[in-house]
């Protein structure tokens, strides 16, 4: 099979992001709603007085952009890391860096940039002036990138097994596909069902980016096959 | 009546004759309410005289209103659908608490847009966080909290539950929406409509209003049913009835 160029690489993990993004918008709008909360919580807190959410709303703003970024960007690998798709990226055979980058950026344009297209509405009802919202959604769009990225340093480091506490449980999903893929790509729904042919990994991994990108999360495993258990 | 009652009640349970008897009834509901929000759109808009102190900018109550009765009262289907849904375990009630979410969401949302555009020119700001207002907000986000949880398990059934406990909690915020203009000094009218008592409006204004205000029950009577059908649809694609009726 041909390899994909990197650049096609790179857009199938976007384009994979954006579907993800598509299919679970509850995902897309829970930090968005949290930020709207909370801001309720200021005023009833503060109390509704004008001038004093005018003084605090581009510190509060922020604060919002913050916690709504980190909620989203929390777990932007953890399910990845689950149902074992993380491993195949990171097996492929380009420079994980650039794959990295796209993964961070698709995460940026869905909750850093939705949070800075909102801050606007956040400002209003904050009773910001209406000449300082440009210079707030300026600074946001920087900010939260570093946001995005930073947050994308702390959910890598957190990510791992859920049942890690629990030696006991050997049915982890992702180690099983791991171990399955690298044998003999059982776990991949590549479409061998008997096993697949005991490839090298860099190999077998090449057609990777057509069958796990794109796909629905977990589907990659339908197929039902023993020992492929992924919930 | 009151048995003939019962039995439609009983009948409403079963996902396929809601199908069939919503079918008859959609249409009446669908071309009455437009036809009863068109006048009164019209009628508002163009025909009534300008409000002396607030100028044109008073007609946007003719959407305010009607969108803010139909925010609670849509809150009301969703909360007593929700409770027969976990007392009788009723298929039917779970699936109209489902699809009485996004439409008070909508209607919730329209109320909050609308009052924001006319208190621009009118209080000089397009938000405040008035006890009114922000009770209404908080409407919204029960609403959004419902539609979420209801799709957050992978059980139909048990994500219906969980958010029908949910609406049911959040009912505590209906009287405090009603009230909150009578417990807080706030800057949200109090109401003008009253059931017992002349209300506080002329006439000529008072007509289209009320005309737009049985224009969104009617209306919101016909999305419920037209969604509740789409819905029926989707839950029951596996059974035969739906199959046939595919083909």
């Amino acid at each position: 099979m041909k390899h994909a160029t990197l650049r096609s690489a790179c857009w199938q993990t976007f384009r994979r992001d954006i579907l993800l993004l598509l299919r679970k918008r509850m995902d897309f709008f829970q930090p968005l709603v949290f930020g709207f909360l909370v801001t309720l919580m200021f005023p009833l807190g503060l109390g509704p007085a004008p001038d004093l959410l005018a003084t605090l709303a581009p510190g509060l703003v922020w604060i919002i952009a913050l916690l709504s970024c980190l909620l989203a960007t929390d777990g932007m690998f953890q399910q990845d890391y689950d149902d074992g798709s993380l491993t195949f990226l990171l097996l492929s055979p380009h420079p994980a860096y650039f794959l990295v980058m796209t993964r961070l950026w698709a995460q940026w344009l869905k909750s850093g940039l939705a949070v800075t297209l909102v801050a606007p509405v956040l400002g209003v009802m904050l009773q910001l002036p209406y000449q300082a919202i440009p210079v707030m959604v300026a600074s946001l769009l920087a900010g939260t990138v570093s946001l995005v990225f930073i947050g994308a340093i702390g959910a890598a480091l957190t990510v791992g097994p859920a049942q890690q506490r629990d030696p006991a449980n050997a049915h982890h999903p992702a180690a099983l596909c791991a171990g399955a893929d690298l044998r003999g790509c059982r776990c991949a729904g590549l479409g061998r069902g008997d096993g697949g042919a005991s490839l090298p990994c860099p190999v077998a991994v090449d057609d990777v980016p057509c069958h796990y990108l794109g796909t629905p999360r977990r589907a990659g495993c339908a197929t039902g096959e023993p020992g492929c258990r992924l919930d | 009546m009151w048995q003939y009652l019962k039995q439609l009640y009983h009948r409403l349970g079963s996902p396929r004759w809601f199908y069939q008897i919503s079918g008859l009834w959609l249409p009446w509901f669908l071309a009455a309410g437009l036809l009863l929000v068109i006048v009164g759109t019209v009628w508002g808009l163009a025909f009534v005289p300008m409000d002396f102190k607030q100028g044109n900018s008073f007609r946007i109550i003719y959407i305010h209103v009607p969108s803010s009765f139909i925010a609670l009262a849509g809150y009301y289907v969703m909360a007593i659908a929700g409770a027969i849904a976990l007392v009788w375990r009723m298929k039917m009630a779970e699936i109209m608490m489902r699809v009485a979410a996004p439409i008070g969401a909508a209607m919730t949302f329209i109320a909050l847009v609308t009052g924001a555009i006319w208190g621009k020119p009118t209080w000089g700001t397009w938000w405040v966080w008035d006890a009114r207002v922000t009770s209404m907000l908080v409407l919204f986000f029960l609403y959004l909290g419902v539609l979420a949880l209801a799709d957050a398990y992978e059980r139909e059934d048990t994500g219906s539950r969980a958010a029908a406990i949910l609406a049911l909690v959040g009912t505590v915020n209906i009287p405090i929406i009603y009230k909150s203009v009578d417990w807080w000094y706030s800057l949200h009218q109090p109401a003008t409509l009253k059931l017992t008592e002349k209300s506080s409006m002329a006439p000529e204004m008072l007509w289209p209003l009320l005309v737009m205000i049985a224009g969104f029950y009617t209306l919101y009577a016909a999305l419920l049913l037209l969604h509740g059908r789409a819905e029926v649809l989707r839950q029951e694609q596996r059974s035969r009835w739906v199959e046939e009726l595919v083909e």
